[in-house]
């Protein structure tokens, strides 16, 4: 038995076997066969070119389906470039004139095409060559049965091991029903990780070396929880993994009987539990859970992972597409918080000594109103479509608000002269998340609609820990009598102003914590969406005023 | 008729652009019965340009390379004045959105 420790991605236990997902095939087709019969070549391509459009088909509905327009168009774009003229005239010249067979002639376009694209002085340009491979690649496979990546034997209990996956070879595996994923690299934070995730495929990731060709065929266990992969595992190991799976399921099983219940406490006290979203791919696992709303909707994804700063169109488009899934559920978008921590390179903020409390969150936004502008506009466009609300992070004063809502009141008066629908009383909240905001939470409180604590980087400001670092970061610890104290403060100020309450960071999600929170009257928690049923049995469970006072005085 | 059009899409015109004209000019091959729209890189002052490519296929409009800042000339041949204004006019707000 071999065991292998990576980074798990999505929690849960698979048993499977192993299959190798190569693409390192396609140049075996570089090799000329003569054939004499070009027409029997180029209908054998015209027929391939049908069953890969079929193929695109599939694909773009089921992402359609389950994942949304954004991840669905590539296989639109595919789709349109099998189409192209300029593709298949190439393909079947070279058919003709060459004498050659089809699986020649399109290995030979795609090399020609790949060309021209990497030779762009266009880096993005550079990157389109693949997917012109891609498509080759699919008509290929569609006349003739390469080695290495039929994946159809056995479908139910395949482990797919690659040195890495794109998002599209992960949306069409799945559609072939794969049971897990391991692989050589990969990040968390990657969009396959995170399209892993919604669509709870259990995965290793990052494993390096320790993943071998020679593992192909074994028999492996993934183990999401403890990102452990074991190969051809012993009976023992069998043996502990399947009663871990059969607890987990049952687990799973009895909070599935959650869903569509109700967030009351034994004694009647209501909270709102409400889900956490970076990444568009989770709105599915939201709906699963049935959220009560998105509490806390990170905006910065929509800024990464490019060159450029996303215009109001594209940013209104998203915003659009989330209030009008969530069906009137509020959906809270918070404005952009980057720093120079987490920036994107064409945000072009230097390097800080002490950026935690550096140039970040709504400071840039307010030194650079521009970008502040546009995303409030597209947010203020999109609340015509839903139960939209704007959070602002990293507040430290009360001249911030004012200055935020005078640019607010700037964009909303723009819109109404373009005739531009919005949602005149959009509902407008902070983020309690420095121990400053806390103090002056009674005044803050009159100015904005509703309070969320970001407990991750209060924690760190007020008990001064920097959790990167690992000297220190065990003195992190969210339930210190000062964080408490001061999440009552909170509450307390907002309950005299008659405002919403909500706490956002990680501990929202710590069933420990729960009853506290419910005691000192927290109206929302907002979570990563998986952990949202959990926490209902736990509200449900719990008797507040039986606790209340108890609680309270030890604090 | 044509005209040109200067590129503002930082990434240049990529996949997702392309699709989306080429997605347009198909439609406006069904609408109308005589309509070839073109697409080339600008190279002199008055609309002249190397390459003519067909707008409705997107390898070949991608494969002009265009980047921000480059001028892309279109030319559109409709069956009369007026198709050819409106064809203009509708592909206009899809350029200002996708180019």
């Amino acid at each position: 038995m071999n065991v292998l420790k990576g980074v798990a991605v999505y929690r849960g236990i698979v048993f499977g076997k192993l299959k190798a997902y190569r693409k390192d095939y396609f140049d075996m087709y570089s090799d000329k066969v003569f054939s004499g019969n070009s027409e029997f070549e180029i209908s054998k391509f015209e027929n391939a070119k049908k069953d890969a459009m079929e193929q695109l088909d599939g694909l773009y509905e089921s992402a359609l389906k389950d994942l949304g327009e954004e991840h669905a168009m590539i296989f639109g774009v595919h789709k349109m470039i099998i189409e192209d003229y300029e593709y298949s005239e190439s393909v079947a010249g070279i058919i003709k004139k060459e004498h050659a067979n089809a699986e020649y002639a399109v290995w030979l376009t795609s090399r020609r095409f790949e060309h021209k694209f990497e030779t762009m002085d266009n880096e993005y340009m550079q990157q389109r060559a693949s997917d012109i491979r891609d498509i080759s690649r699919r008509i290929i496979n569609c006349m003739s049965n390469p080695p290495g990546d039929k994946i159809n034997e056995d479908k139910k209990s395949l482990i797919i091991g690659c040195d890495d996956l794109s998002p599209s070879d992960l949306l069409e595996l799945n559609s072939n029903y794969i049971k897990g994923f391991i692989t050589m690299l990969g990040s968390k934070n990657s969009h396959t990780s995170i399209l892993a995730k919604s669509m709870k495929i259990p995965s290793i990731i990052s494993l390096g070396e320790q993943l071998k060709p020679e593992f192909e065929g074994c028999d492996v266990i993934i183990d999401g929880f403890a990102g452990a992969v074991y190969v051809s595992p012993d009976s023992a190991t069998i043996r502990r993994l399947k009663k871990k799976k059969e607890l987990c399921d049952k687990q799973e099983e009895l909070l599935s009987s959650f869903k569509g219940k109700e967030n009351v406490s034994l004694d009647g006290q209501e909270v709102q539990l409400s889900a956490n979203v970076s990444h568009i791919a989770d709105i599915k696992v939201v709906k699963d859970v049935d959220a009560n709303g998105i509490g806390l909707f990170r905006s910065e994804f929509i800024f990464m992972g490019r060159h450029n700063y996303p215009t109001e169109e594209e940013q209104f488009r998203i915003y659009k597409s989330v209030a009008s899934k969530m069906d009137g559920k509020h959906v809270t978008i918070r404005t952009l918080d980057v720093g120079a921590d987490k920036q994107m390179d064409y945000f072009d903020i230097p390097k800080e000594a002490n950026p935690a409390m550096g140039y970040r969150g709504i400071r840039i936004c307010l030194d650079r109103p521009n970008i502040f502008k546009t995303q409030l506009r597209a947010i203020l466009r999109a609340s015509a479509y839903g139960n939209v609300e704007i959070l602002f992070p990293m507040i430290s004063s009360l001249d911030e608000i004012i200055r935020i809502k005078k640019i607010l009141n700037e964009c909303k008066s723009e819109l109404r002269c373009q005739k531009l629908d919005f949602n005149d009383d959009i509902k407008i909240g902070i983020m309690i998340e420095t121990p400053a905001a806390v103090m002056i939470s009674d005044i803050l409180a009159k100015e904005v609609d509703f309070f969320s604590i970001g407990t991750n980087d209060l924690v760190q400001y007020s008990l001064a820990v920097d959790r990167q670092n690992d000297k220190v970061n065990f003195m992190f610890n969210p339930q210190h009598r000062a964080i408490l104290r001061m999440i009552k403060m909170v509450c307390d100020n907002a309950k005299l102003a008659g405002i919403r309450v909500g706490i956002c960071g990680e501990i929202a999600a710590d069933e420990n914590m729960t009853e506290i929170f419910l005691s000192l009257g927290v109206n929302e928690l907002s979570m990563s969406a998986p952990f949202i049923l959990g926490i209902r049995k736990k509200v449900r469970e719990t008797n507040v005023s039986l606790i209340r006072d108890q609680i309270v005085s030890k604090l | 008729m044509n005209f040109k059009y200067k590129i503002k899409n930082p990434c240049g015109v990529h996949a997702r652009p392309a699709g989306h004209l080429a997605t347009f000019v198909k439609n406006c091959n069904k609408k109308y019965d005589e309509c070839e729209i073109k697409i080339g890189k600008s190279i002199s002052a008055d609309c002249g340009c190397g390459d003519c490519k067909d707008a409705s296929q997107i390898l070949s409009v991608m494969s002009l390379g265009l980047k921000k800042g480059d001028e892309a000339v279109f030319y559109i041949y409709g069956p009369d004045e007026q198709a050819e204004n409106d064809i203009k006019r509708d592909m206009c707000d899809l350029l200002s959105e996708h180019f």
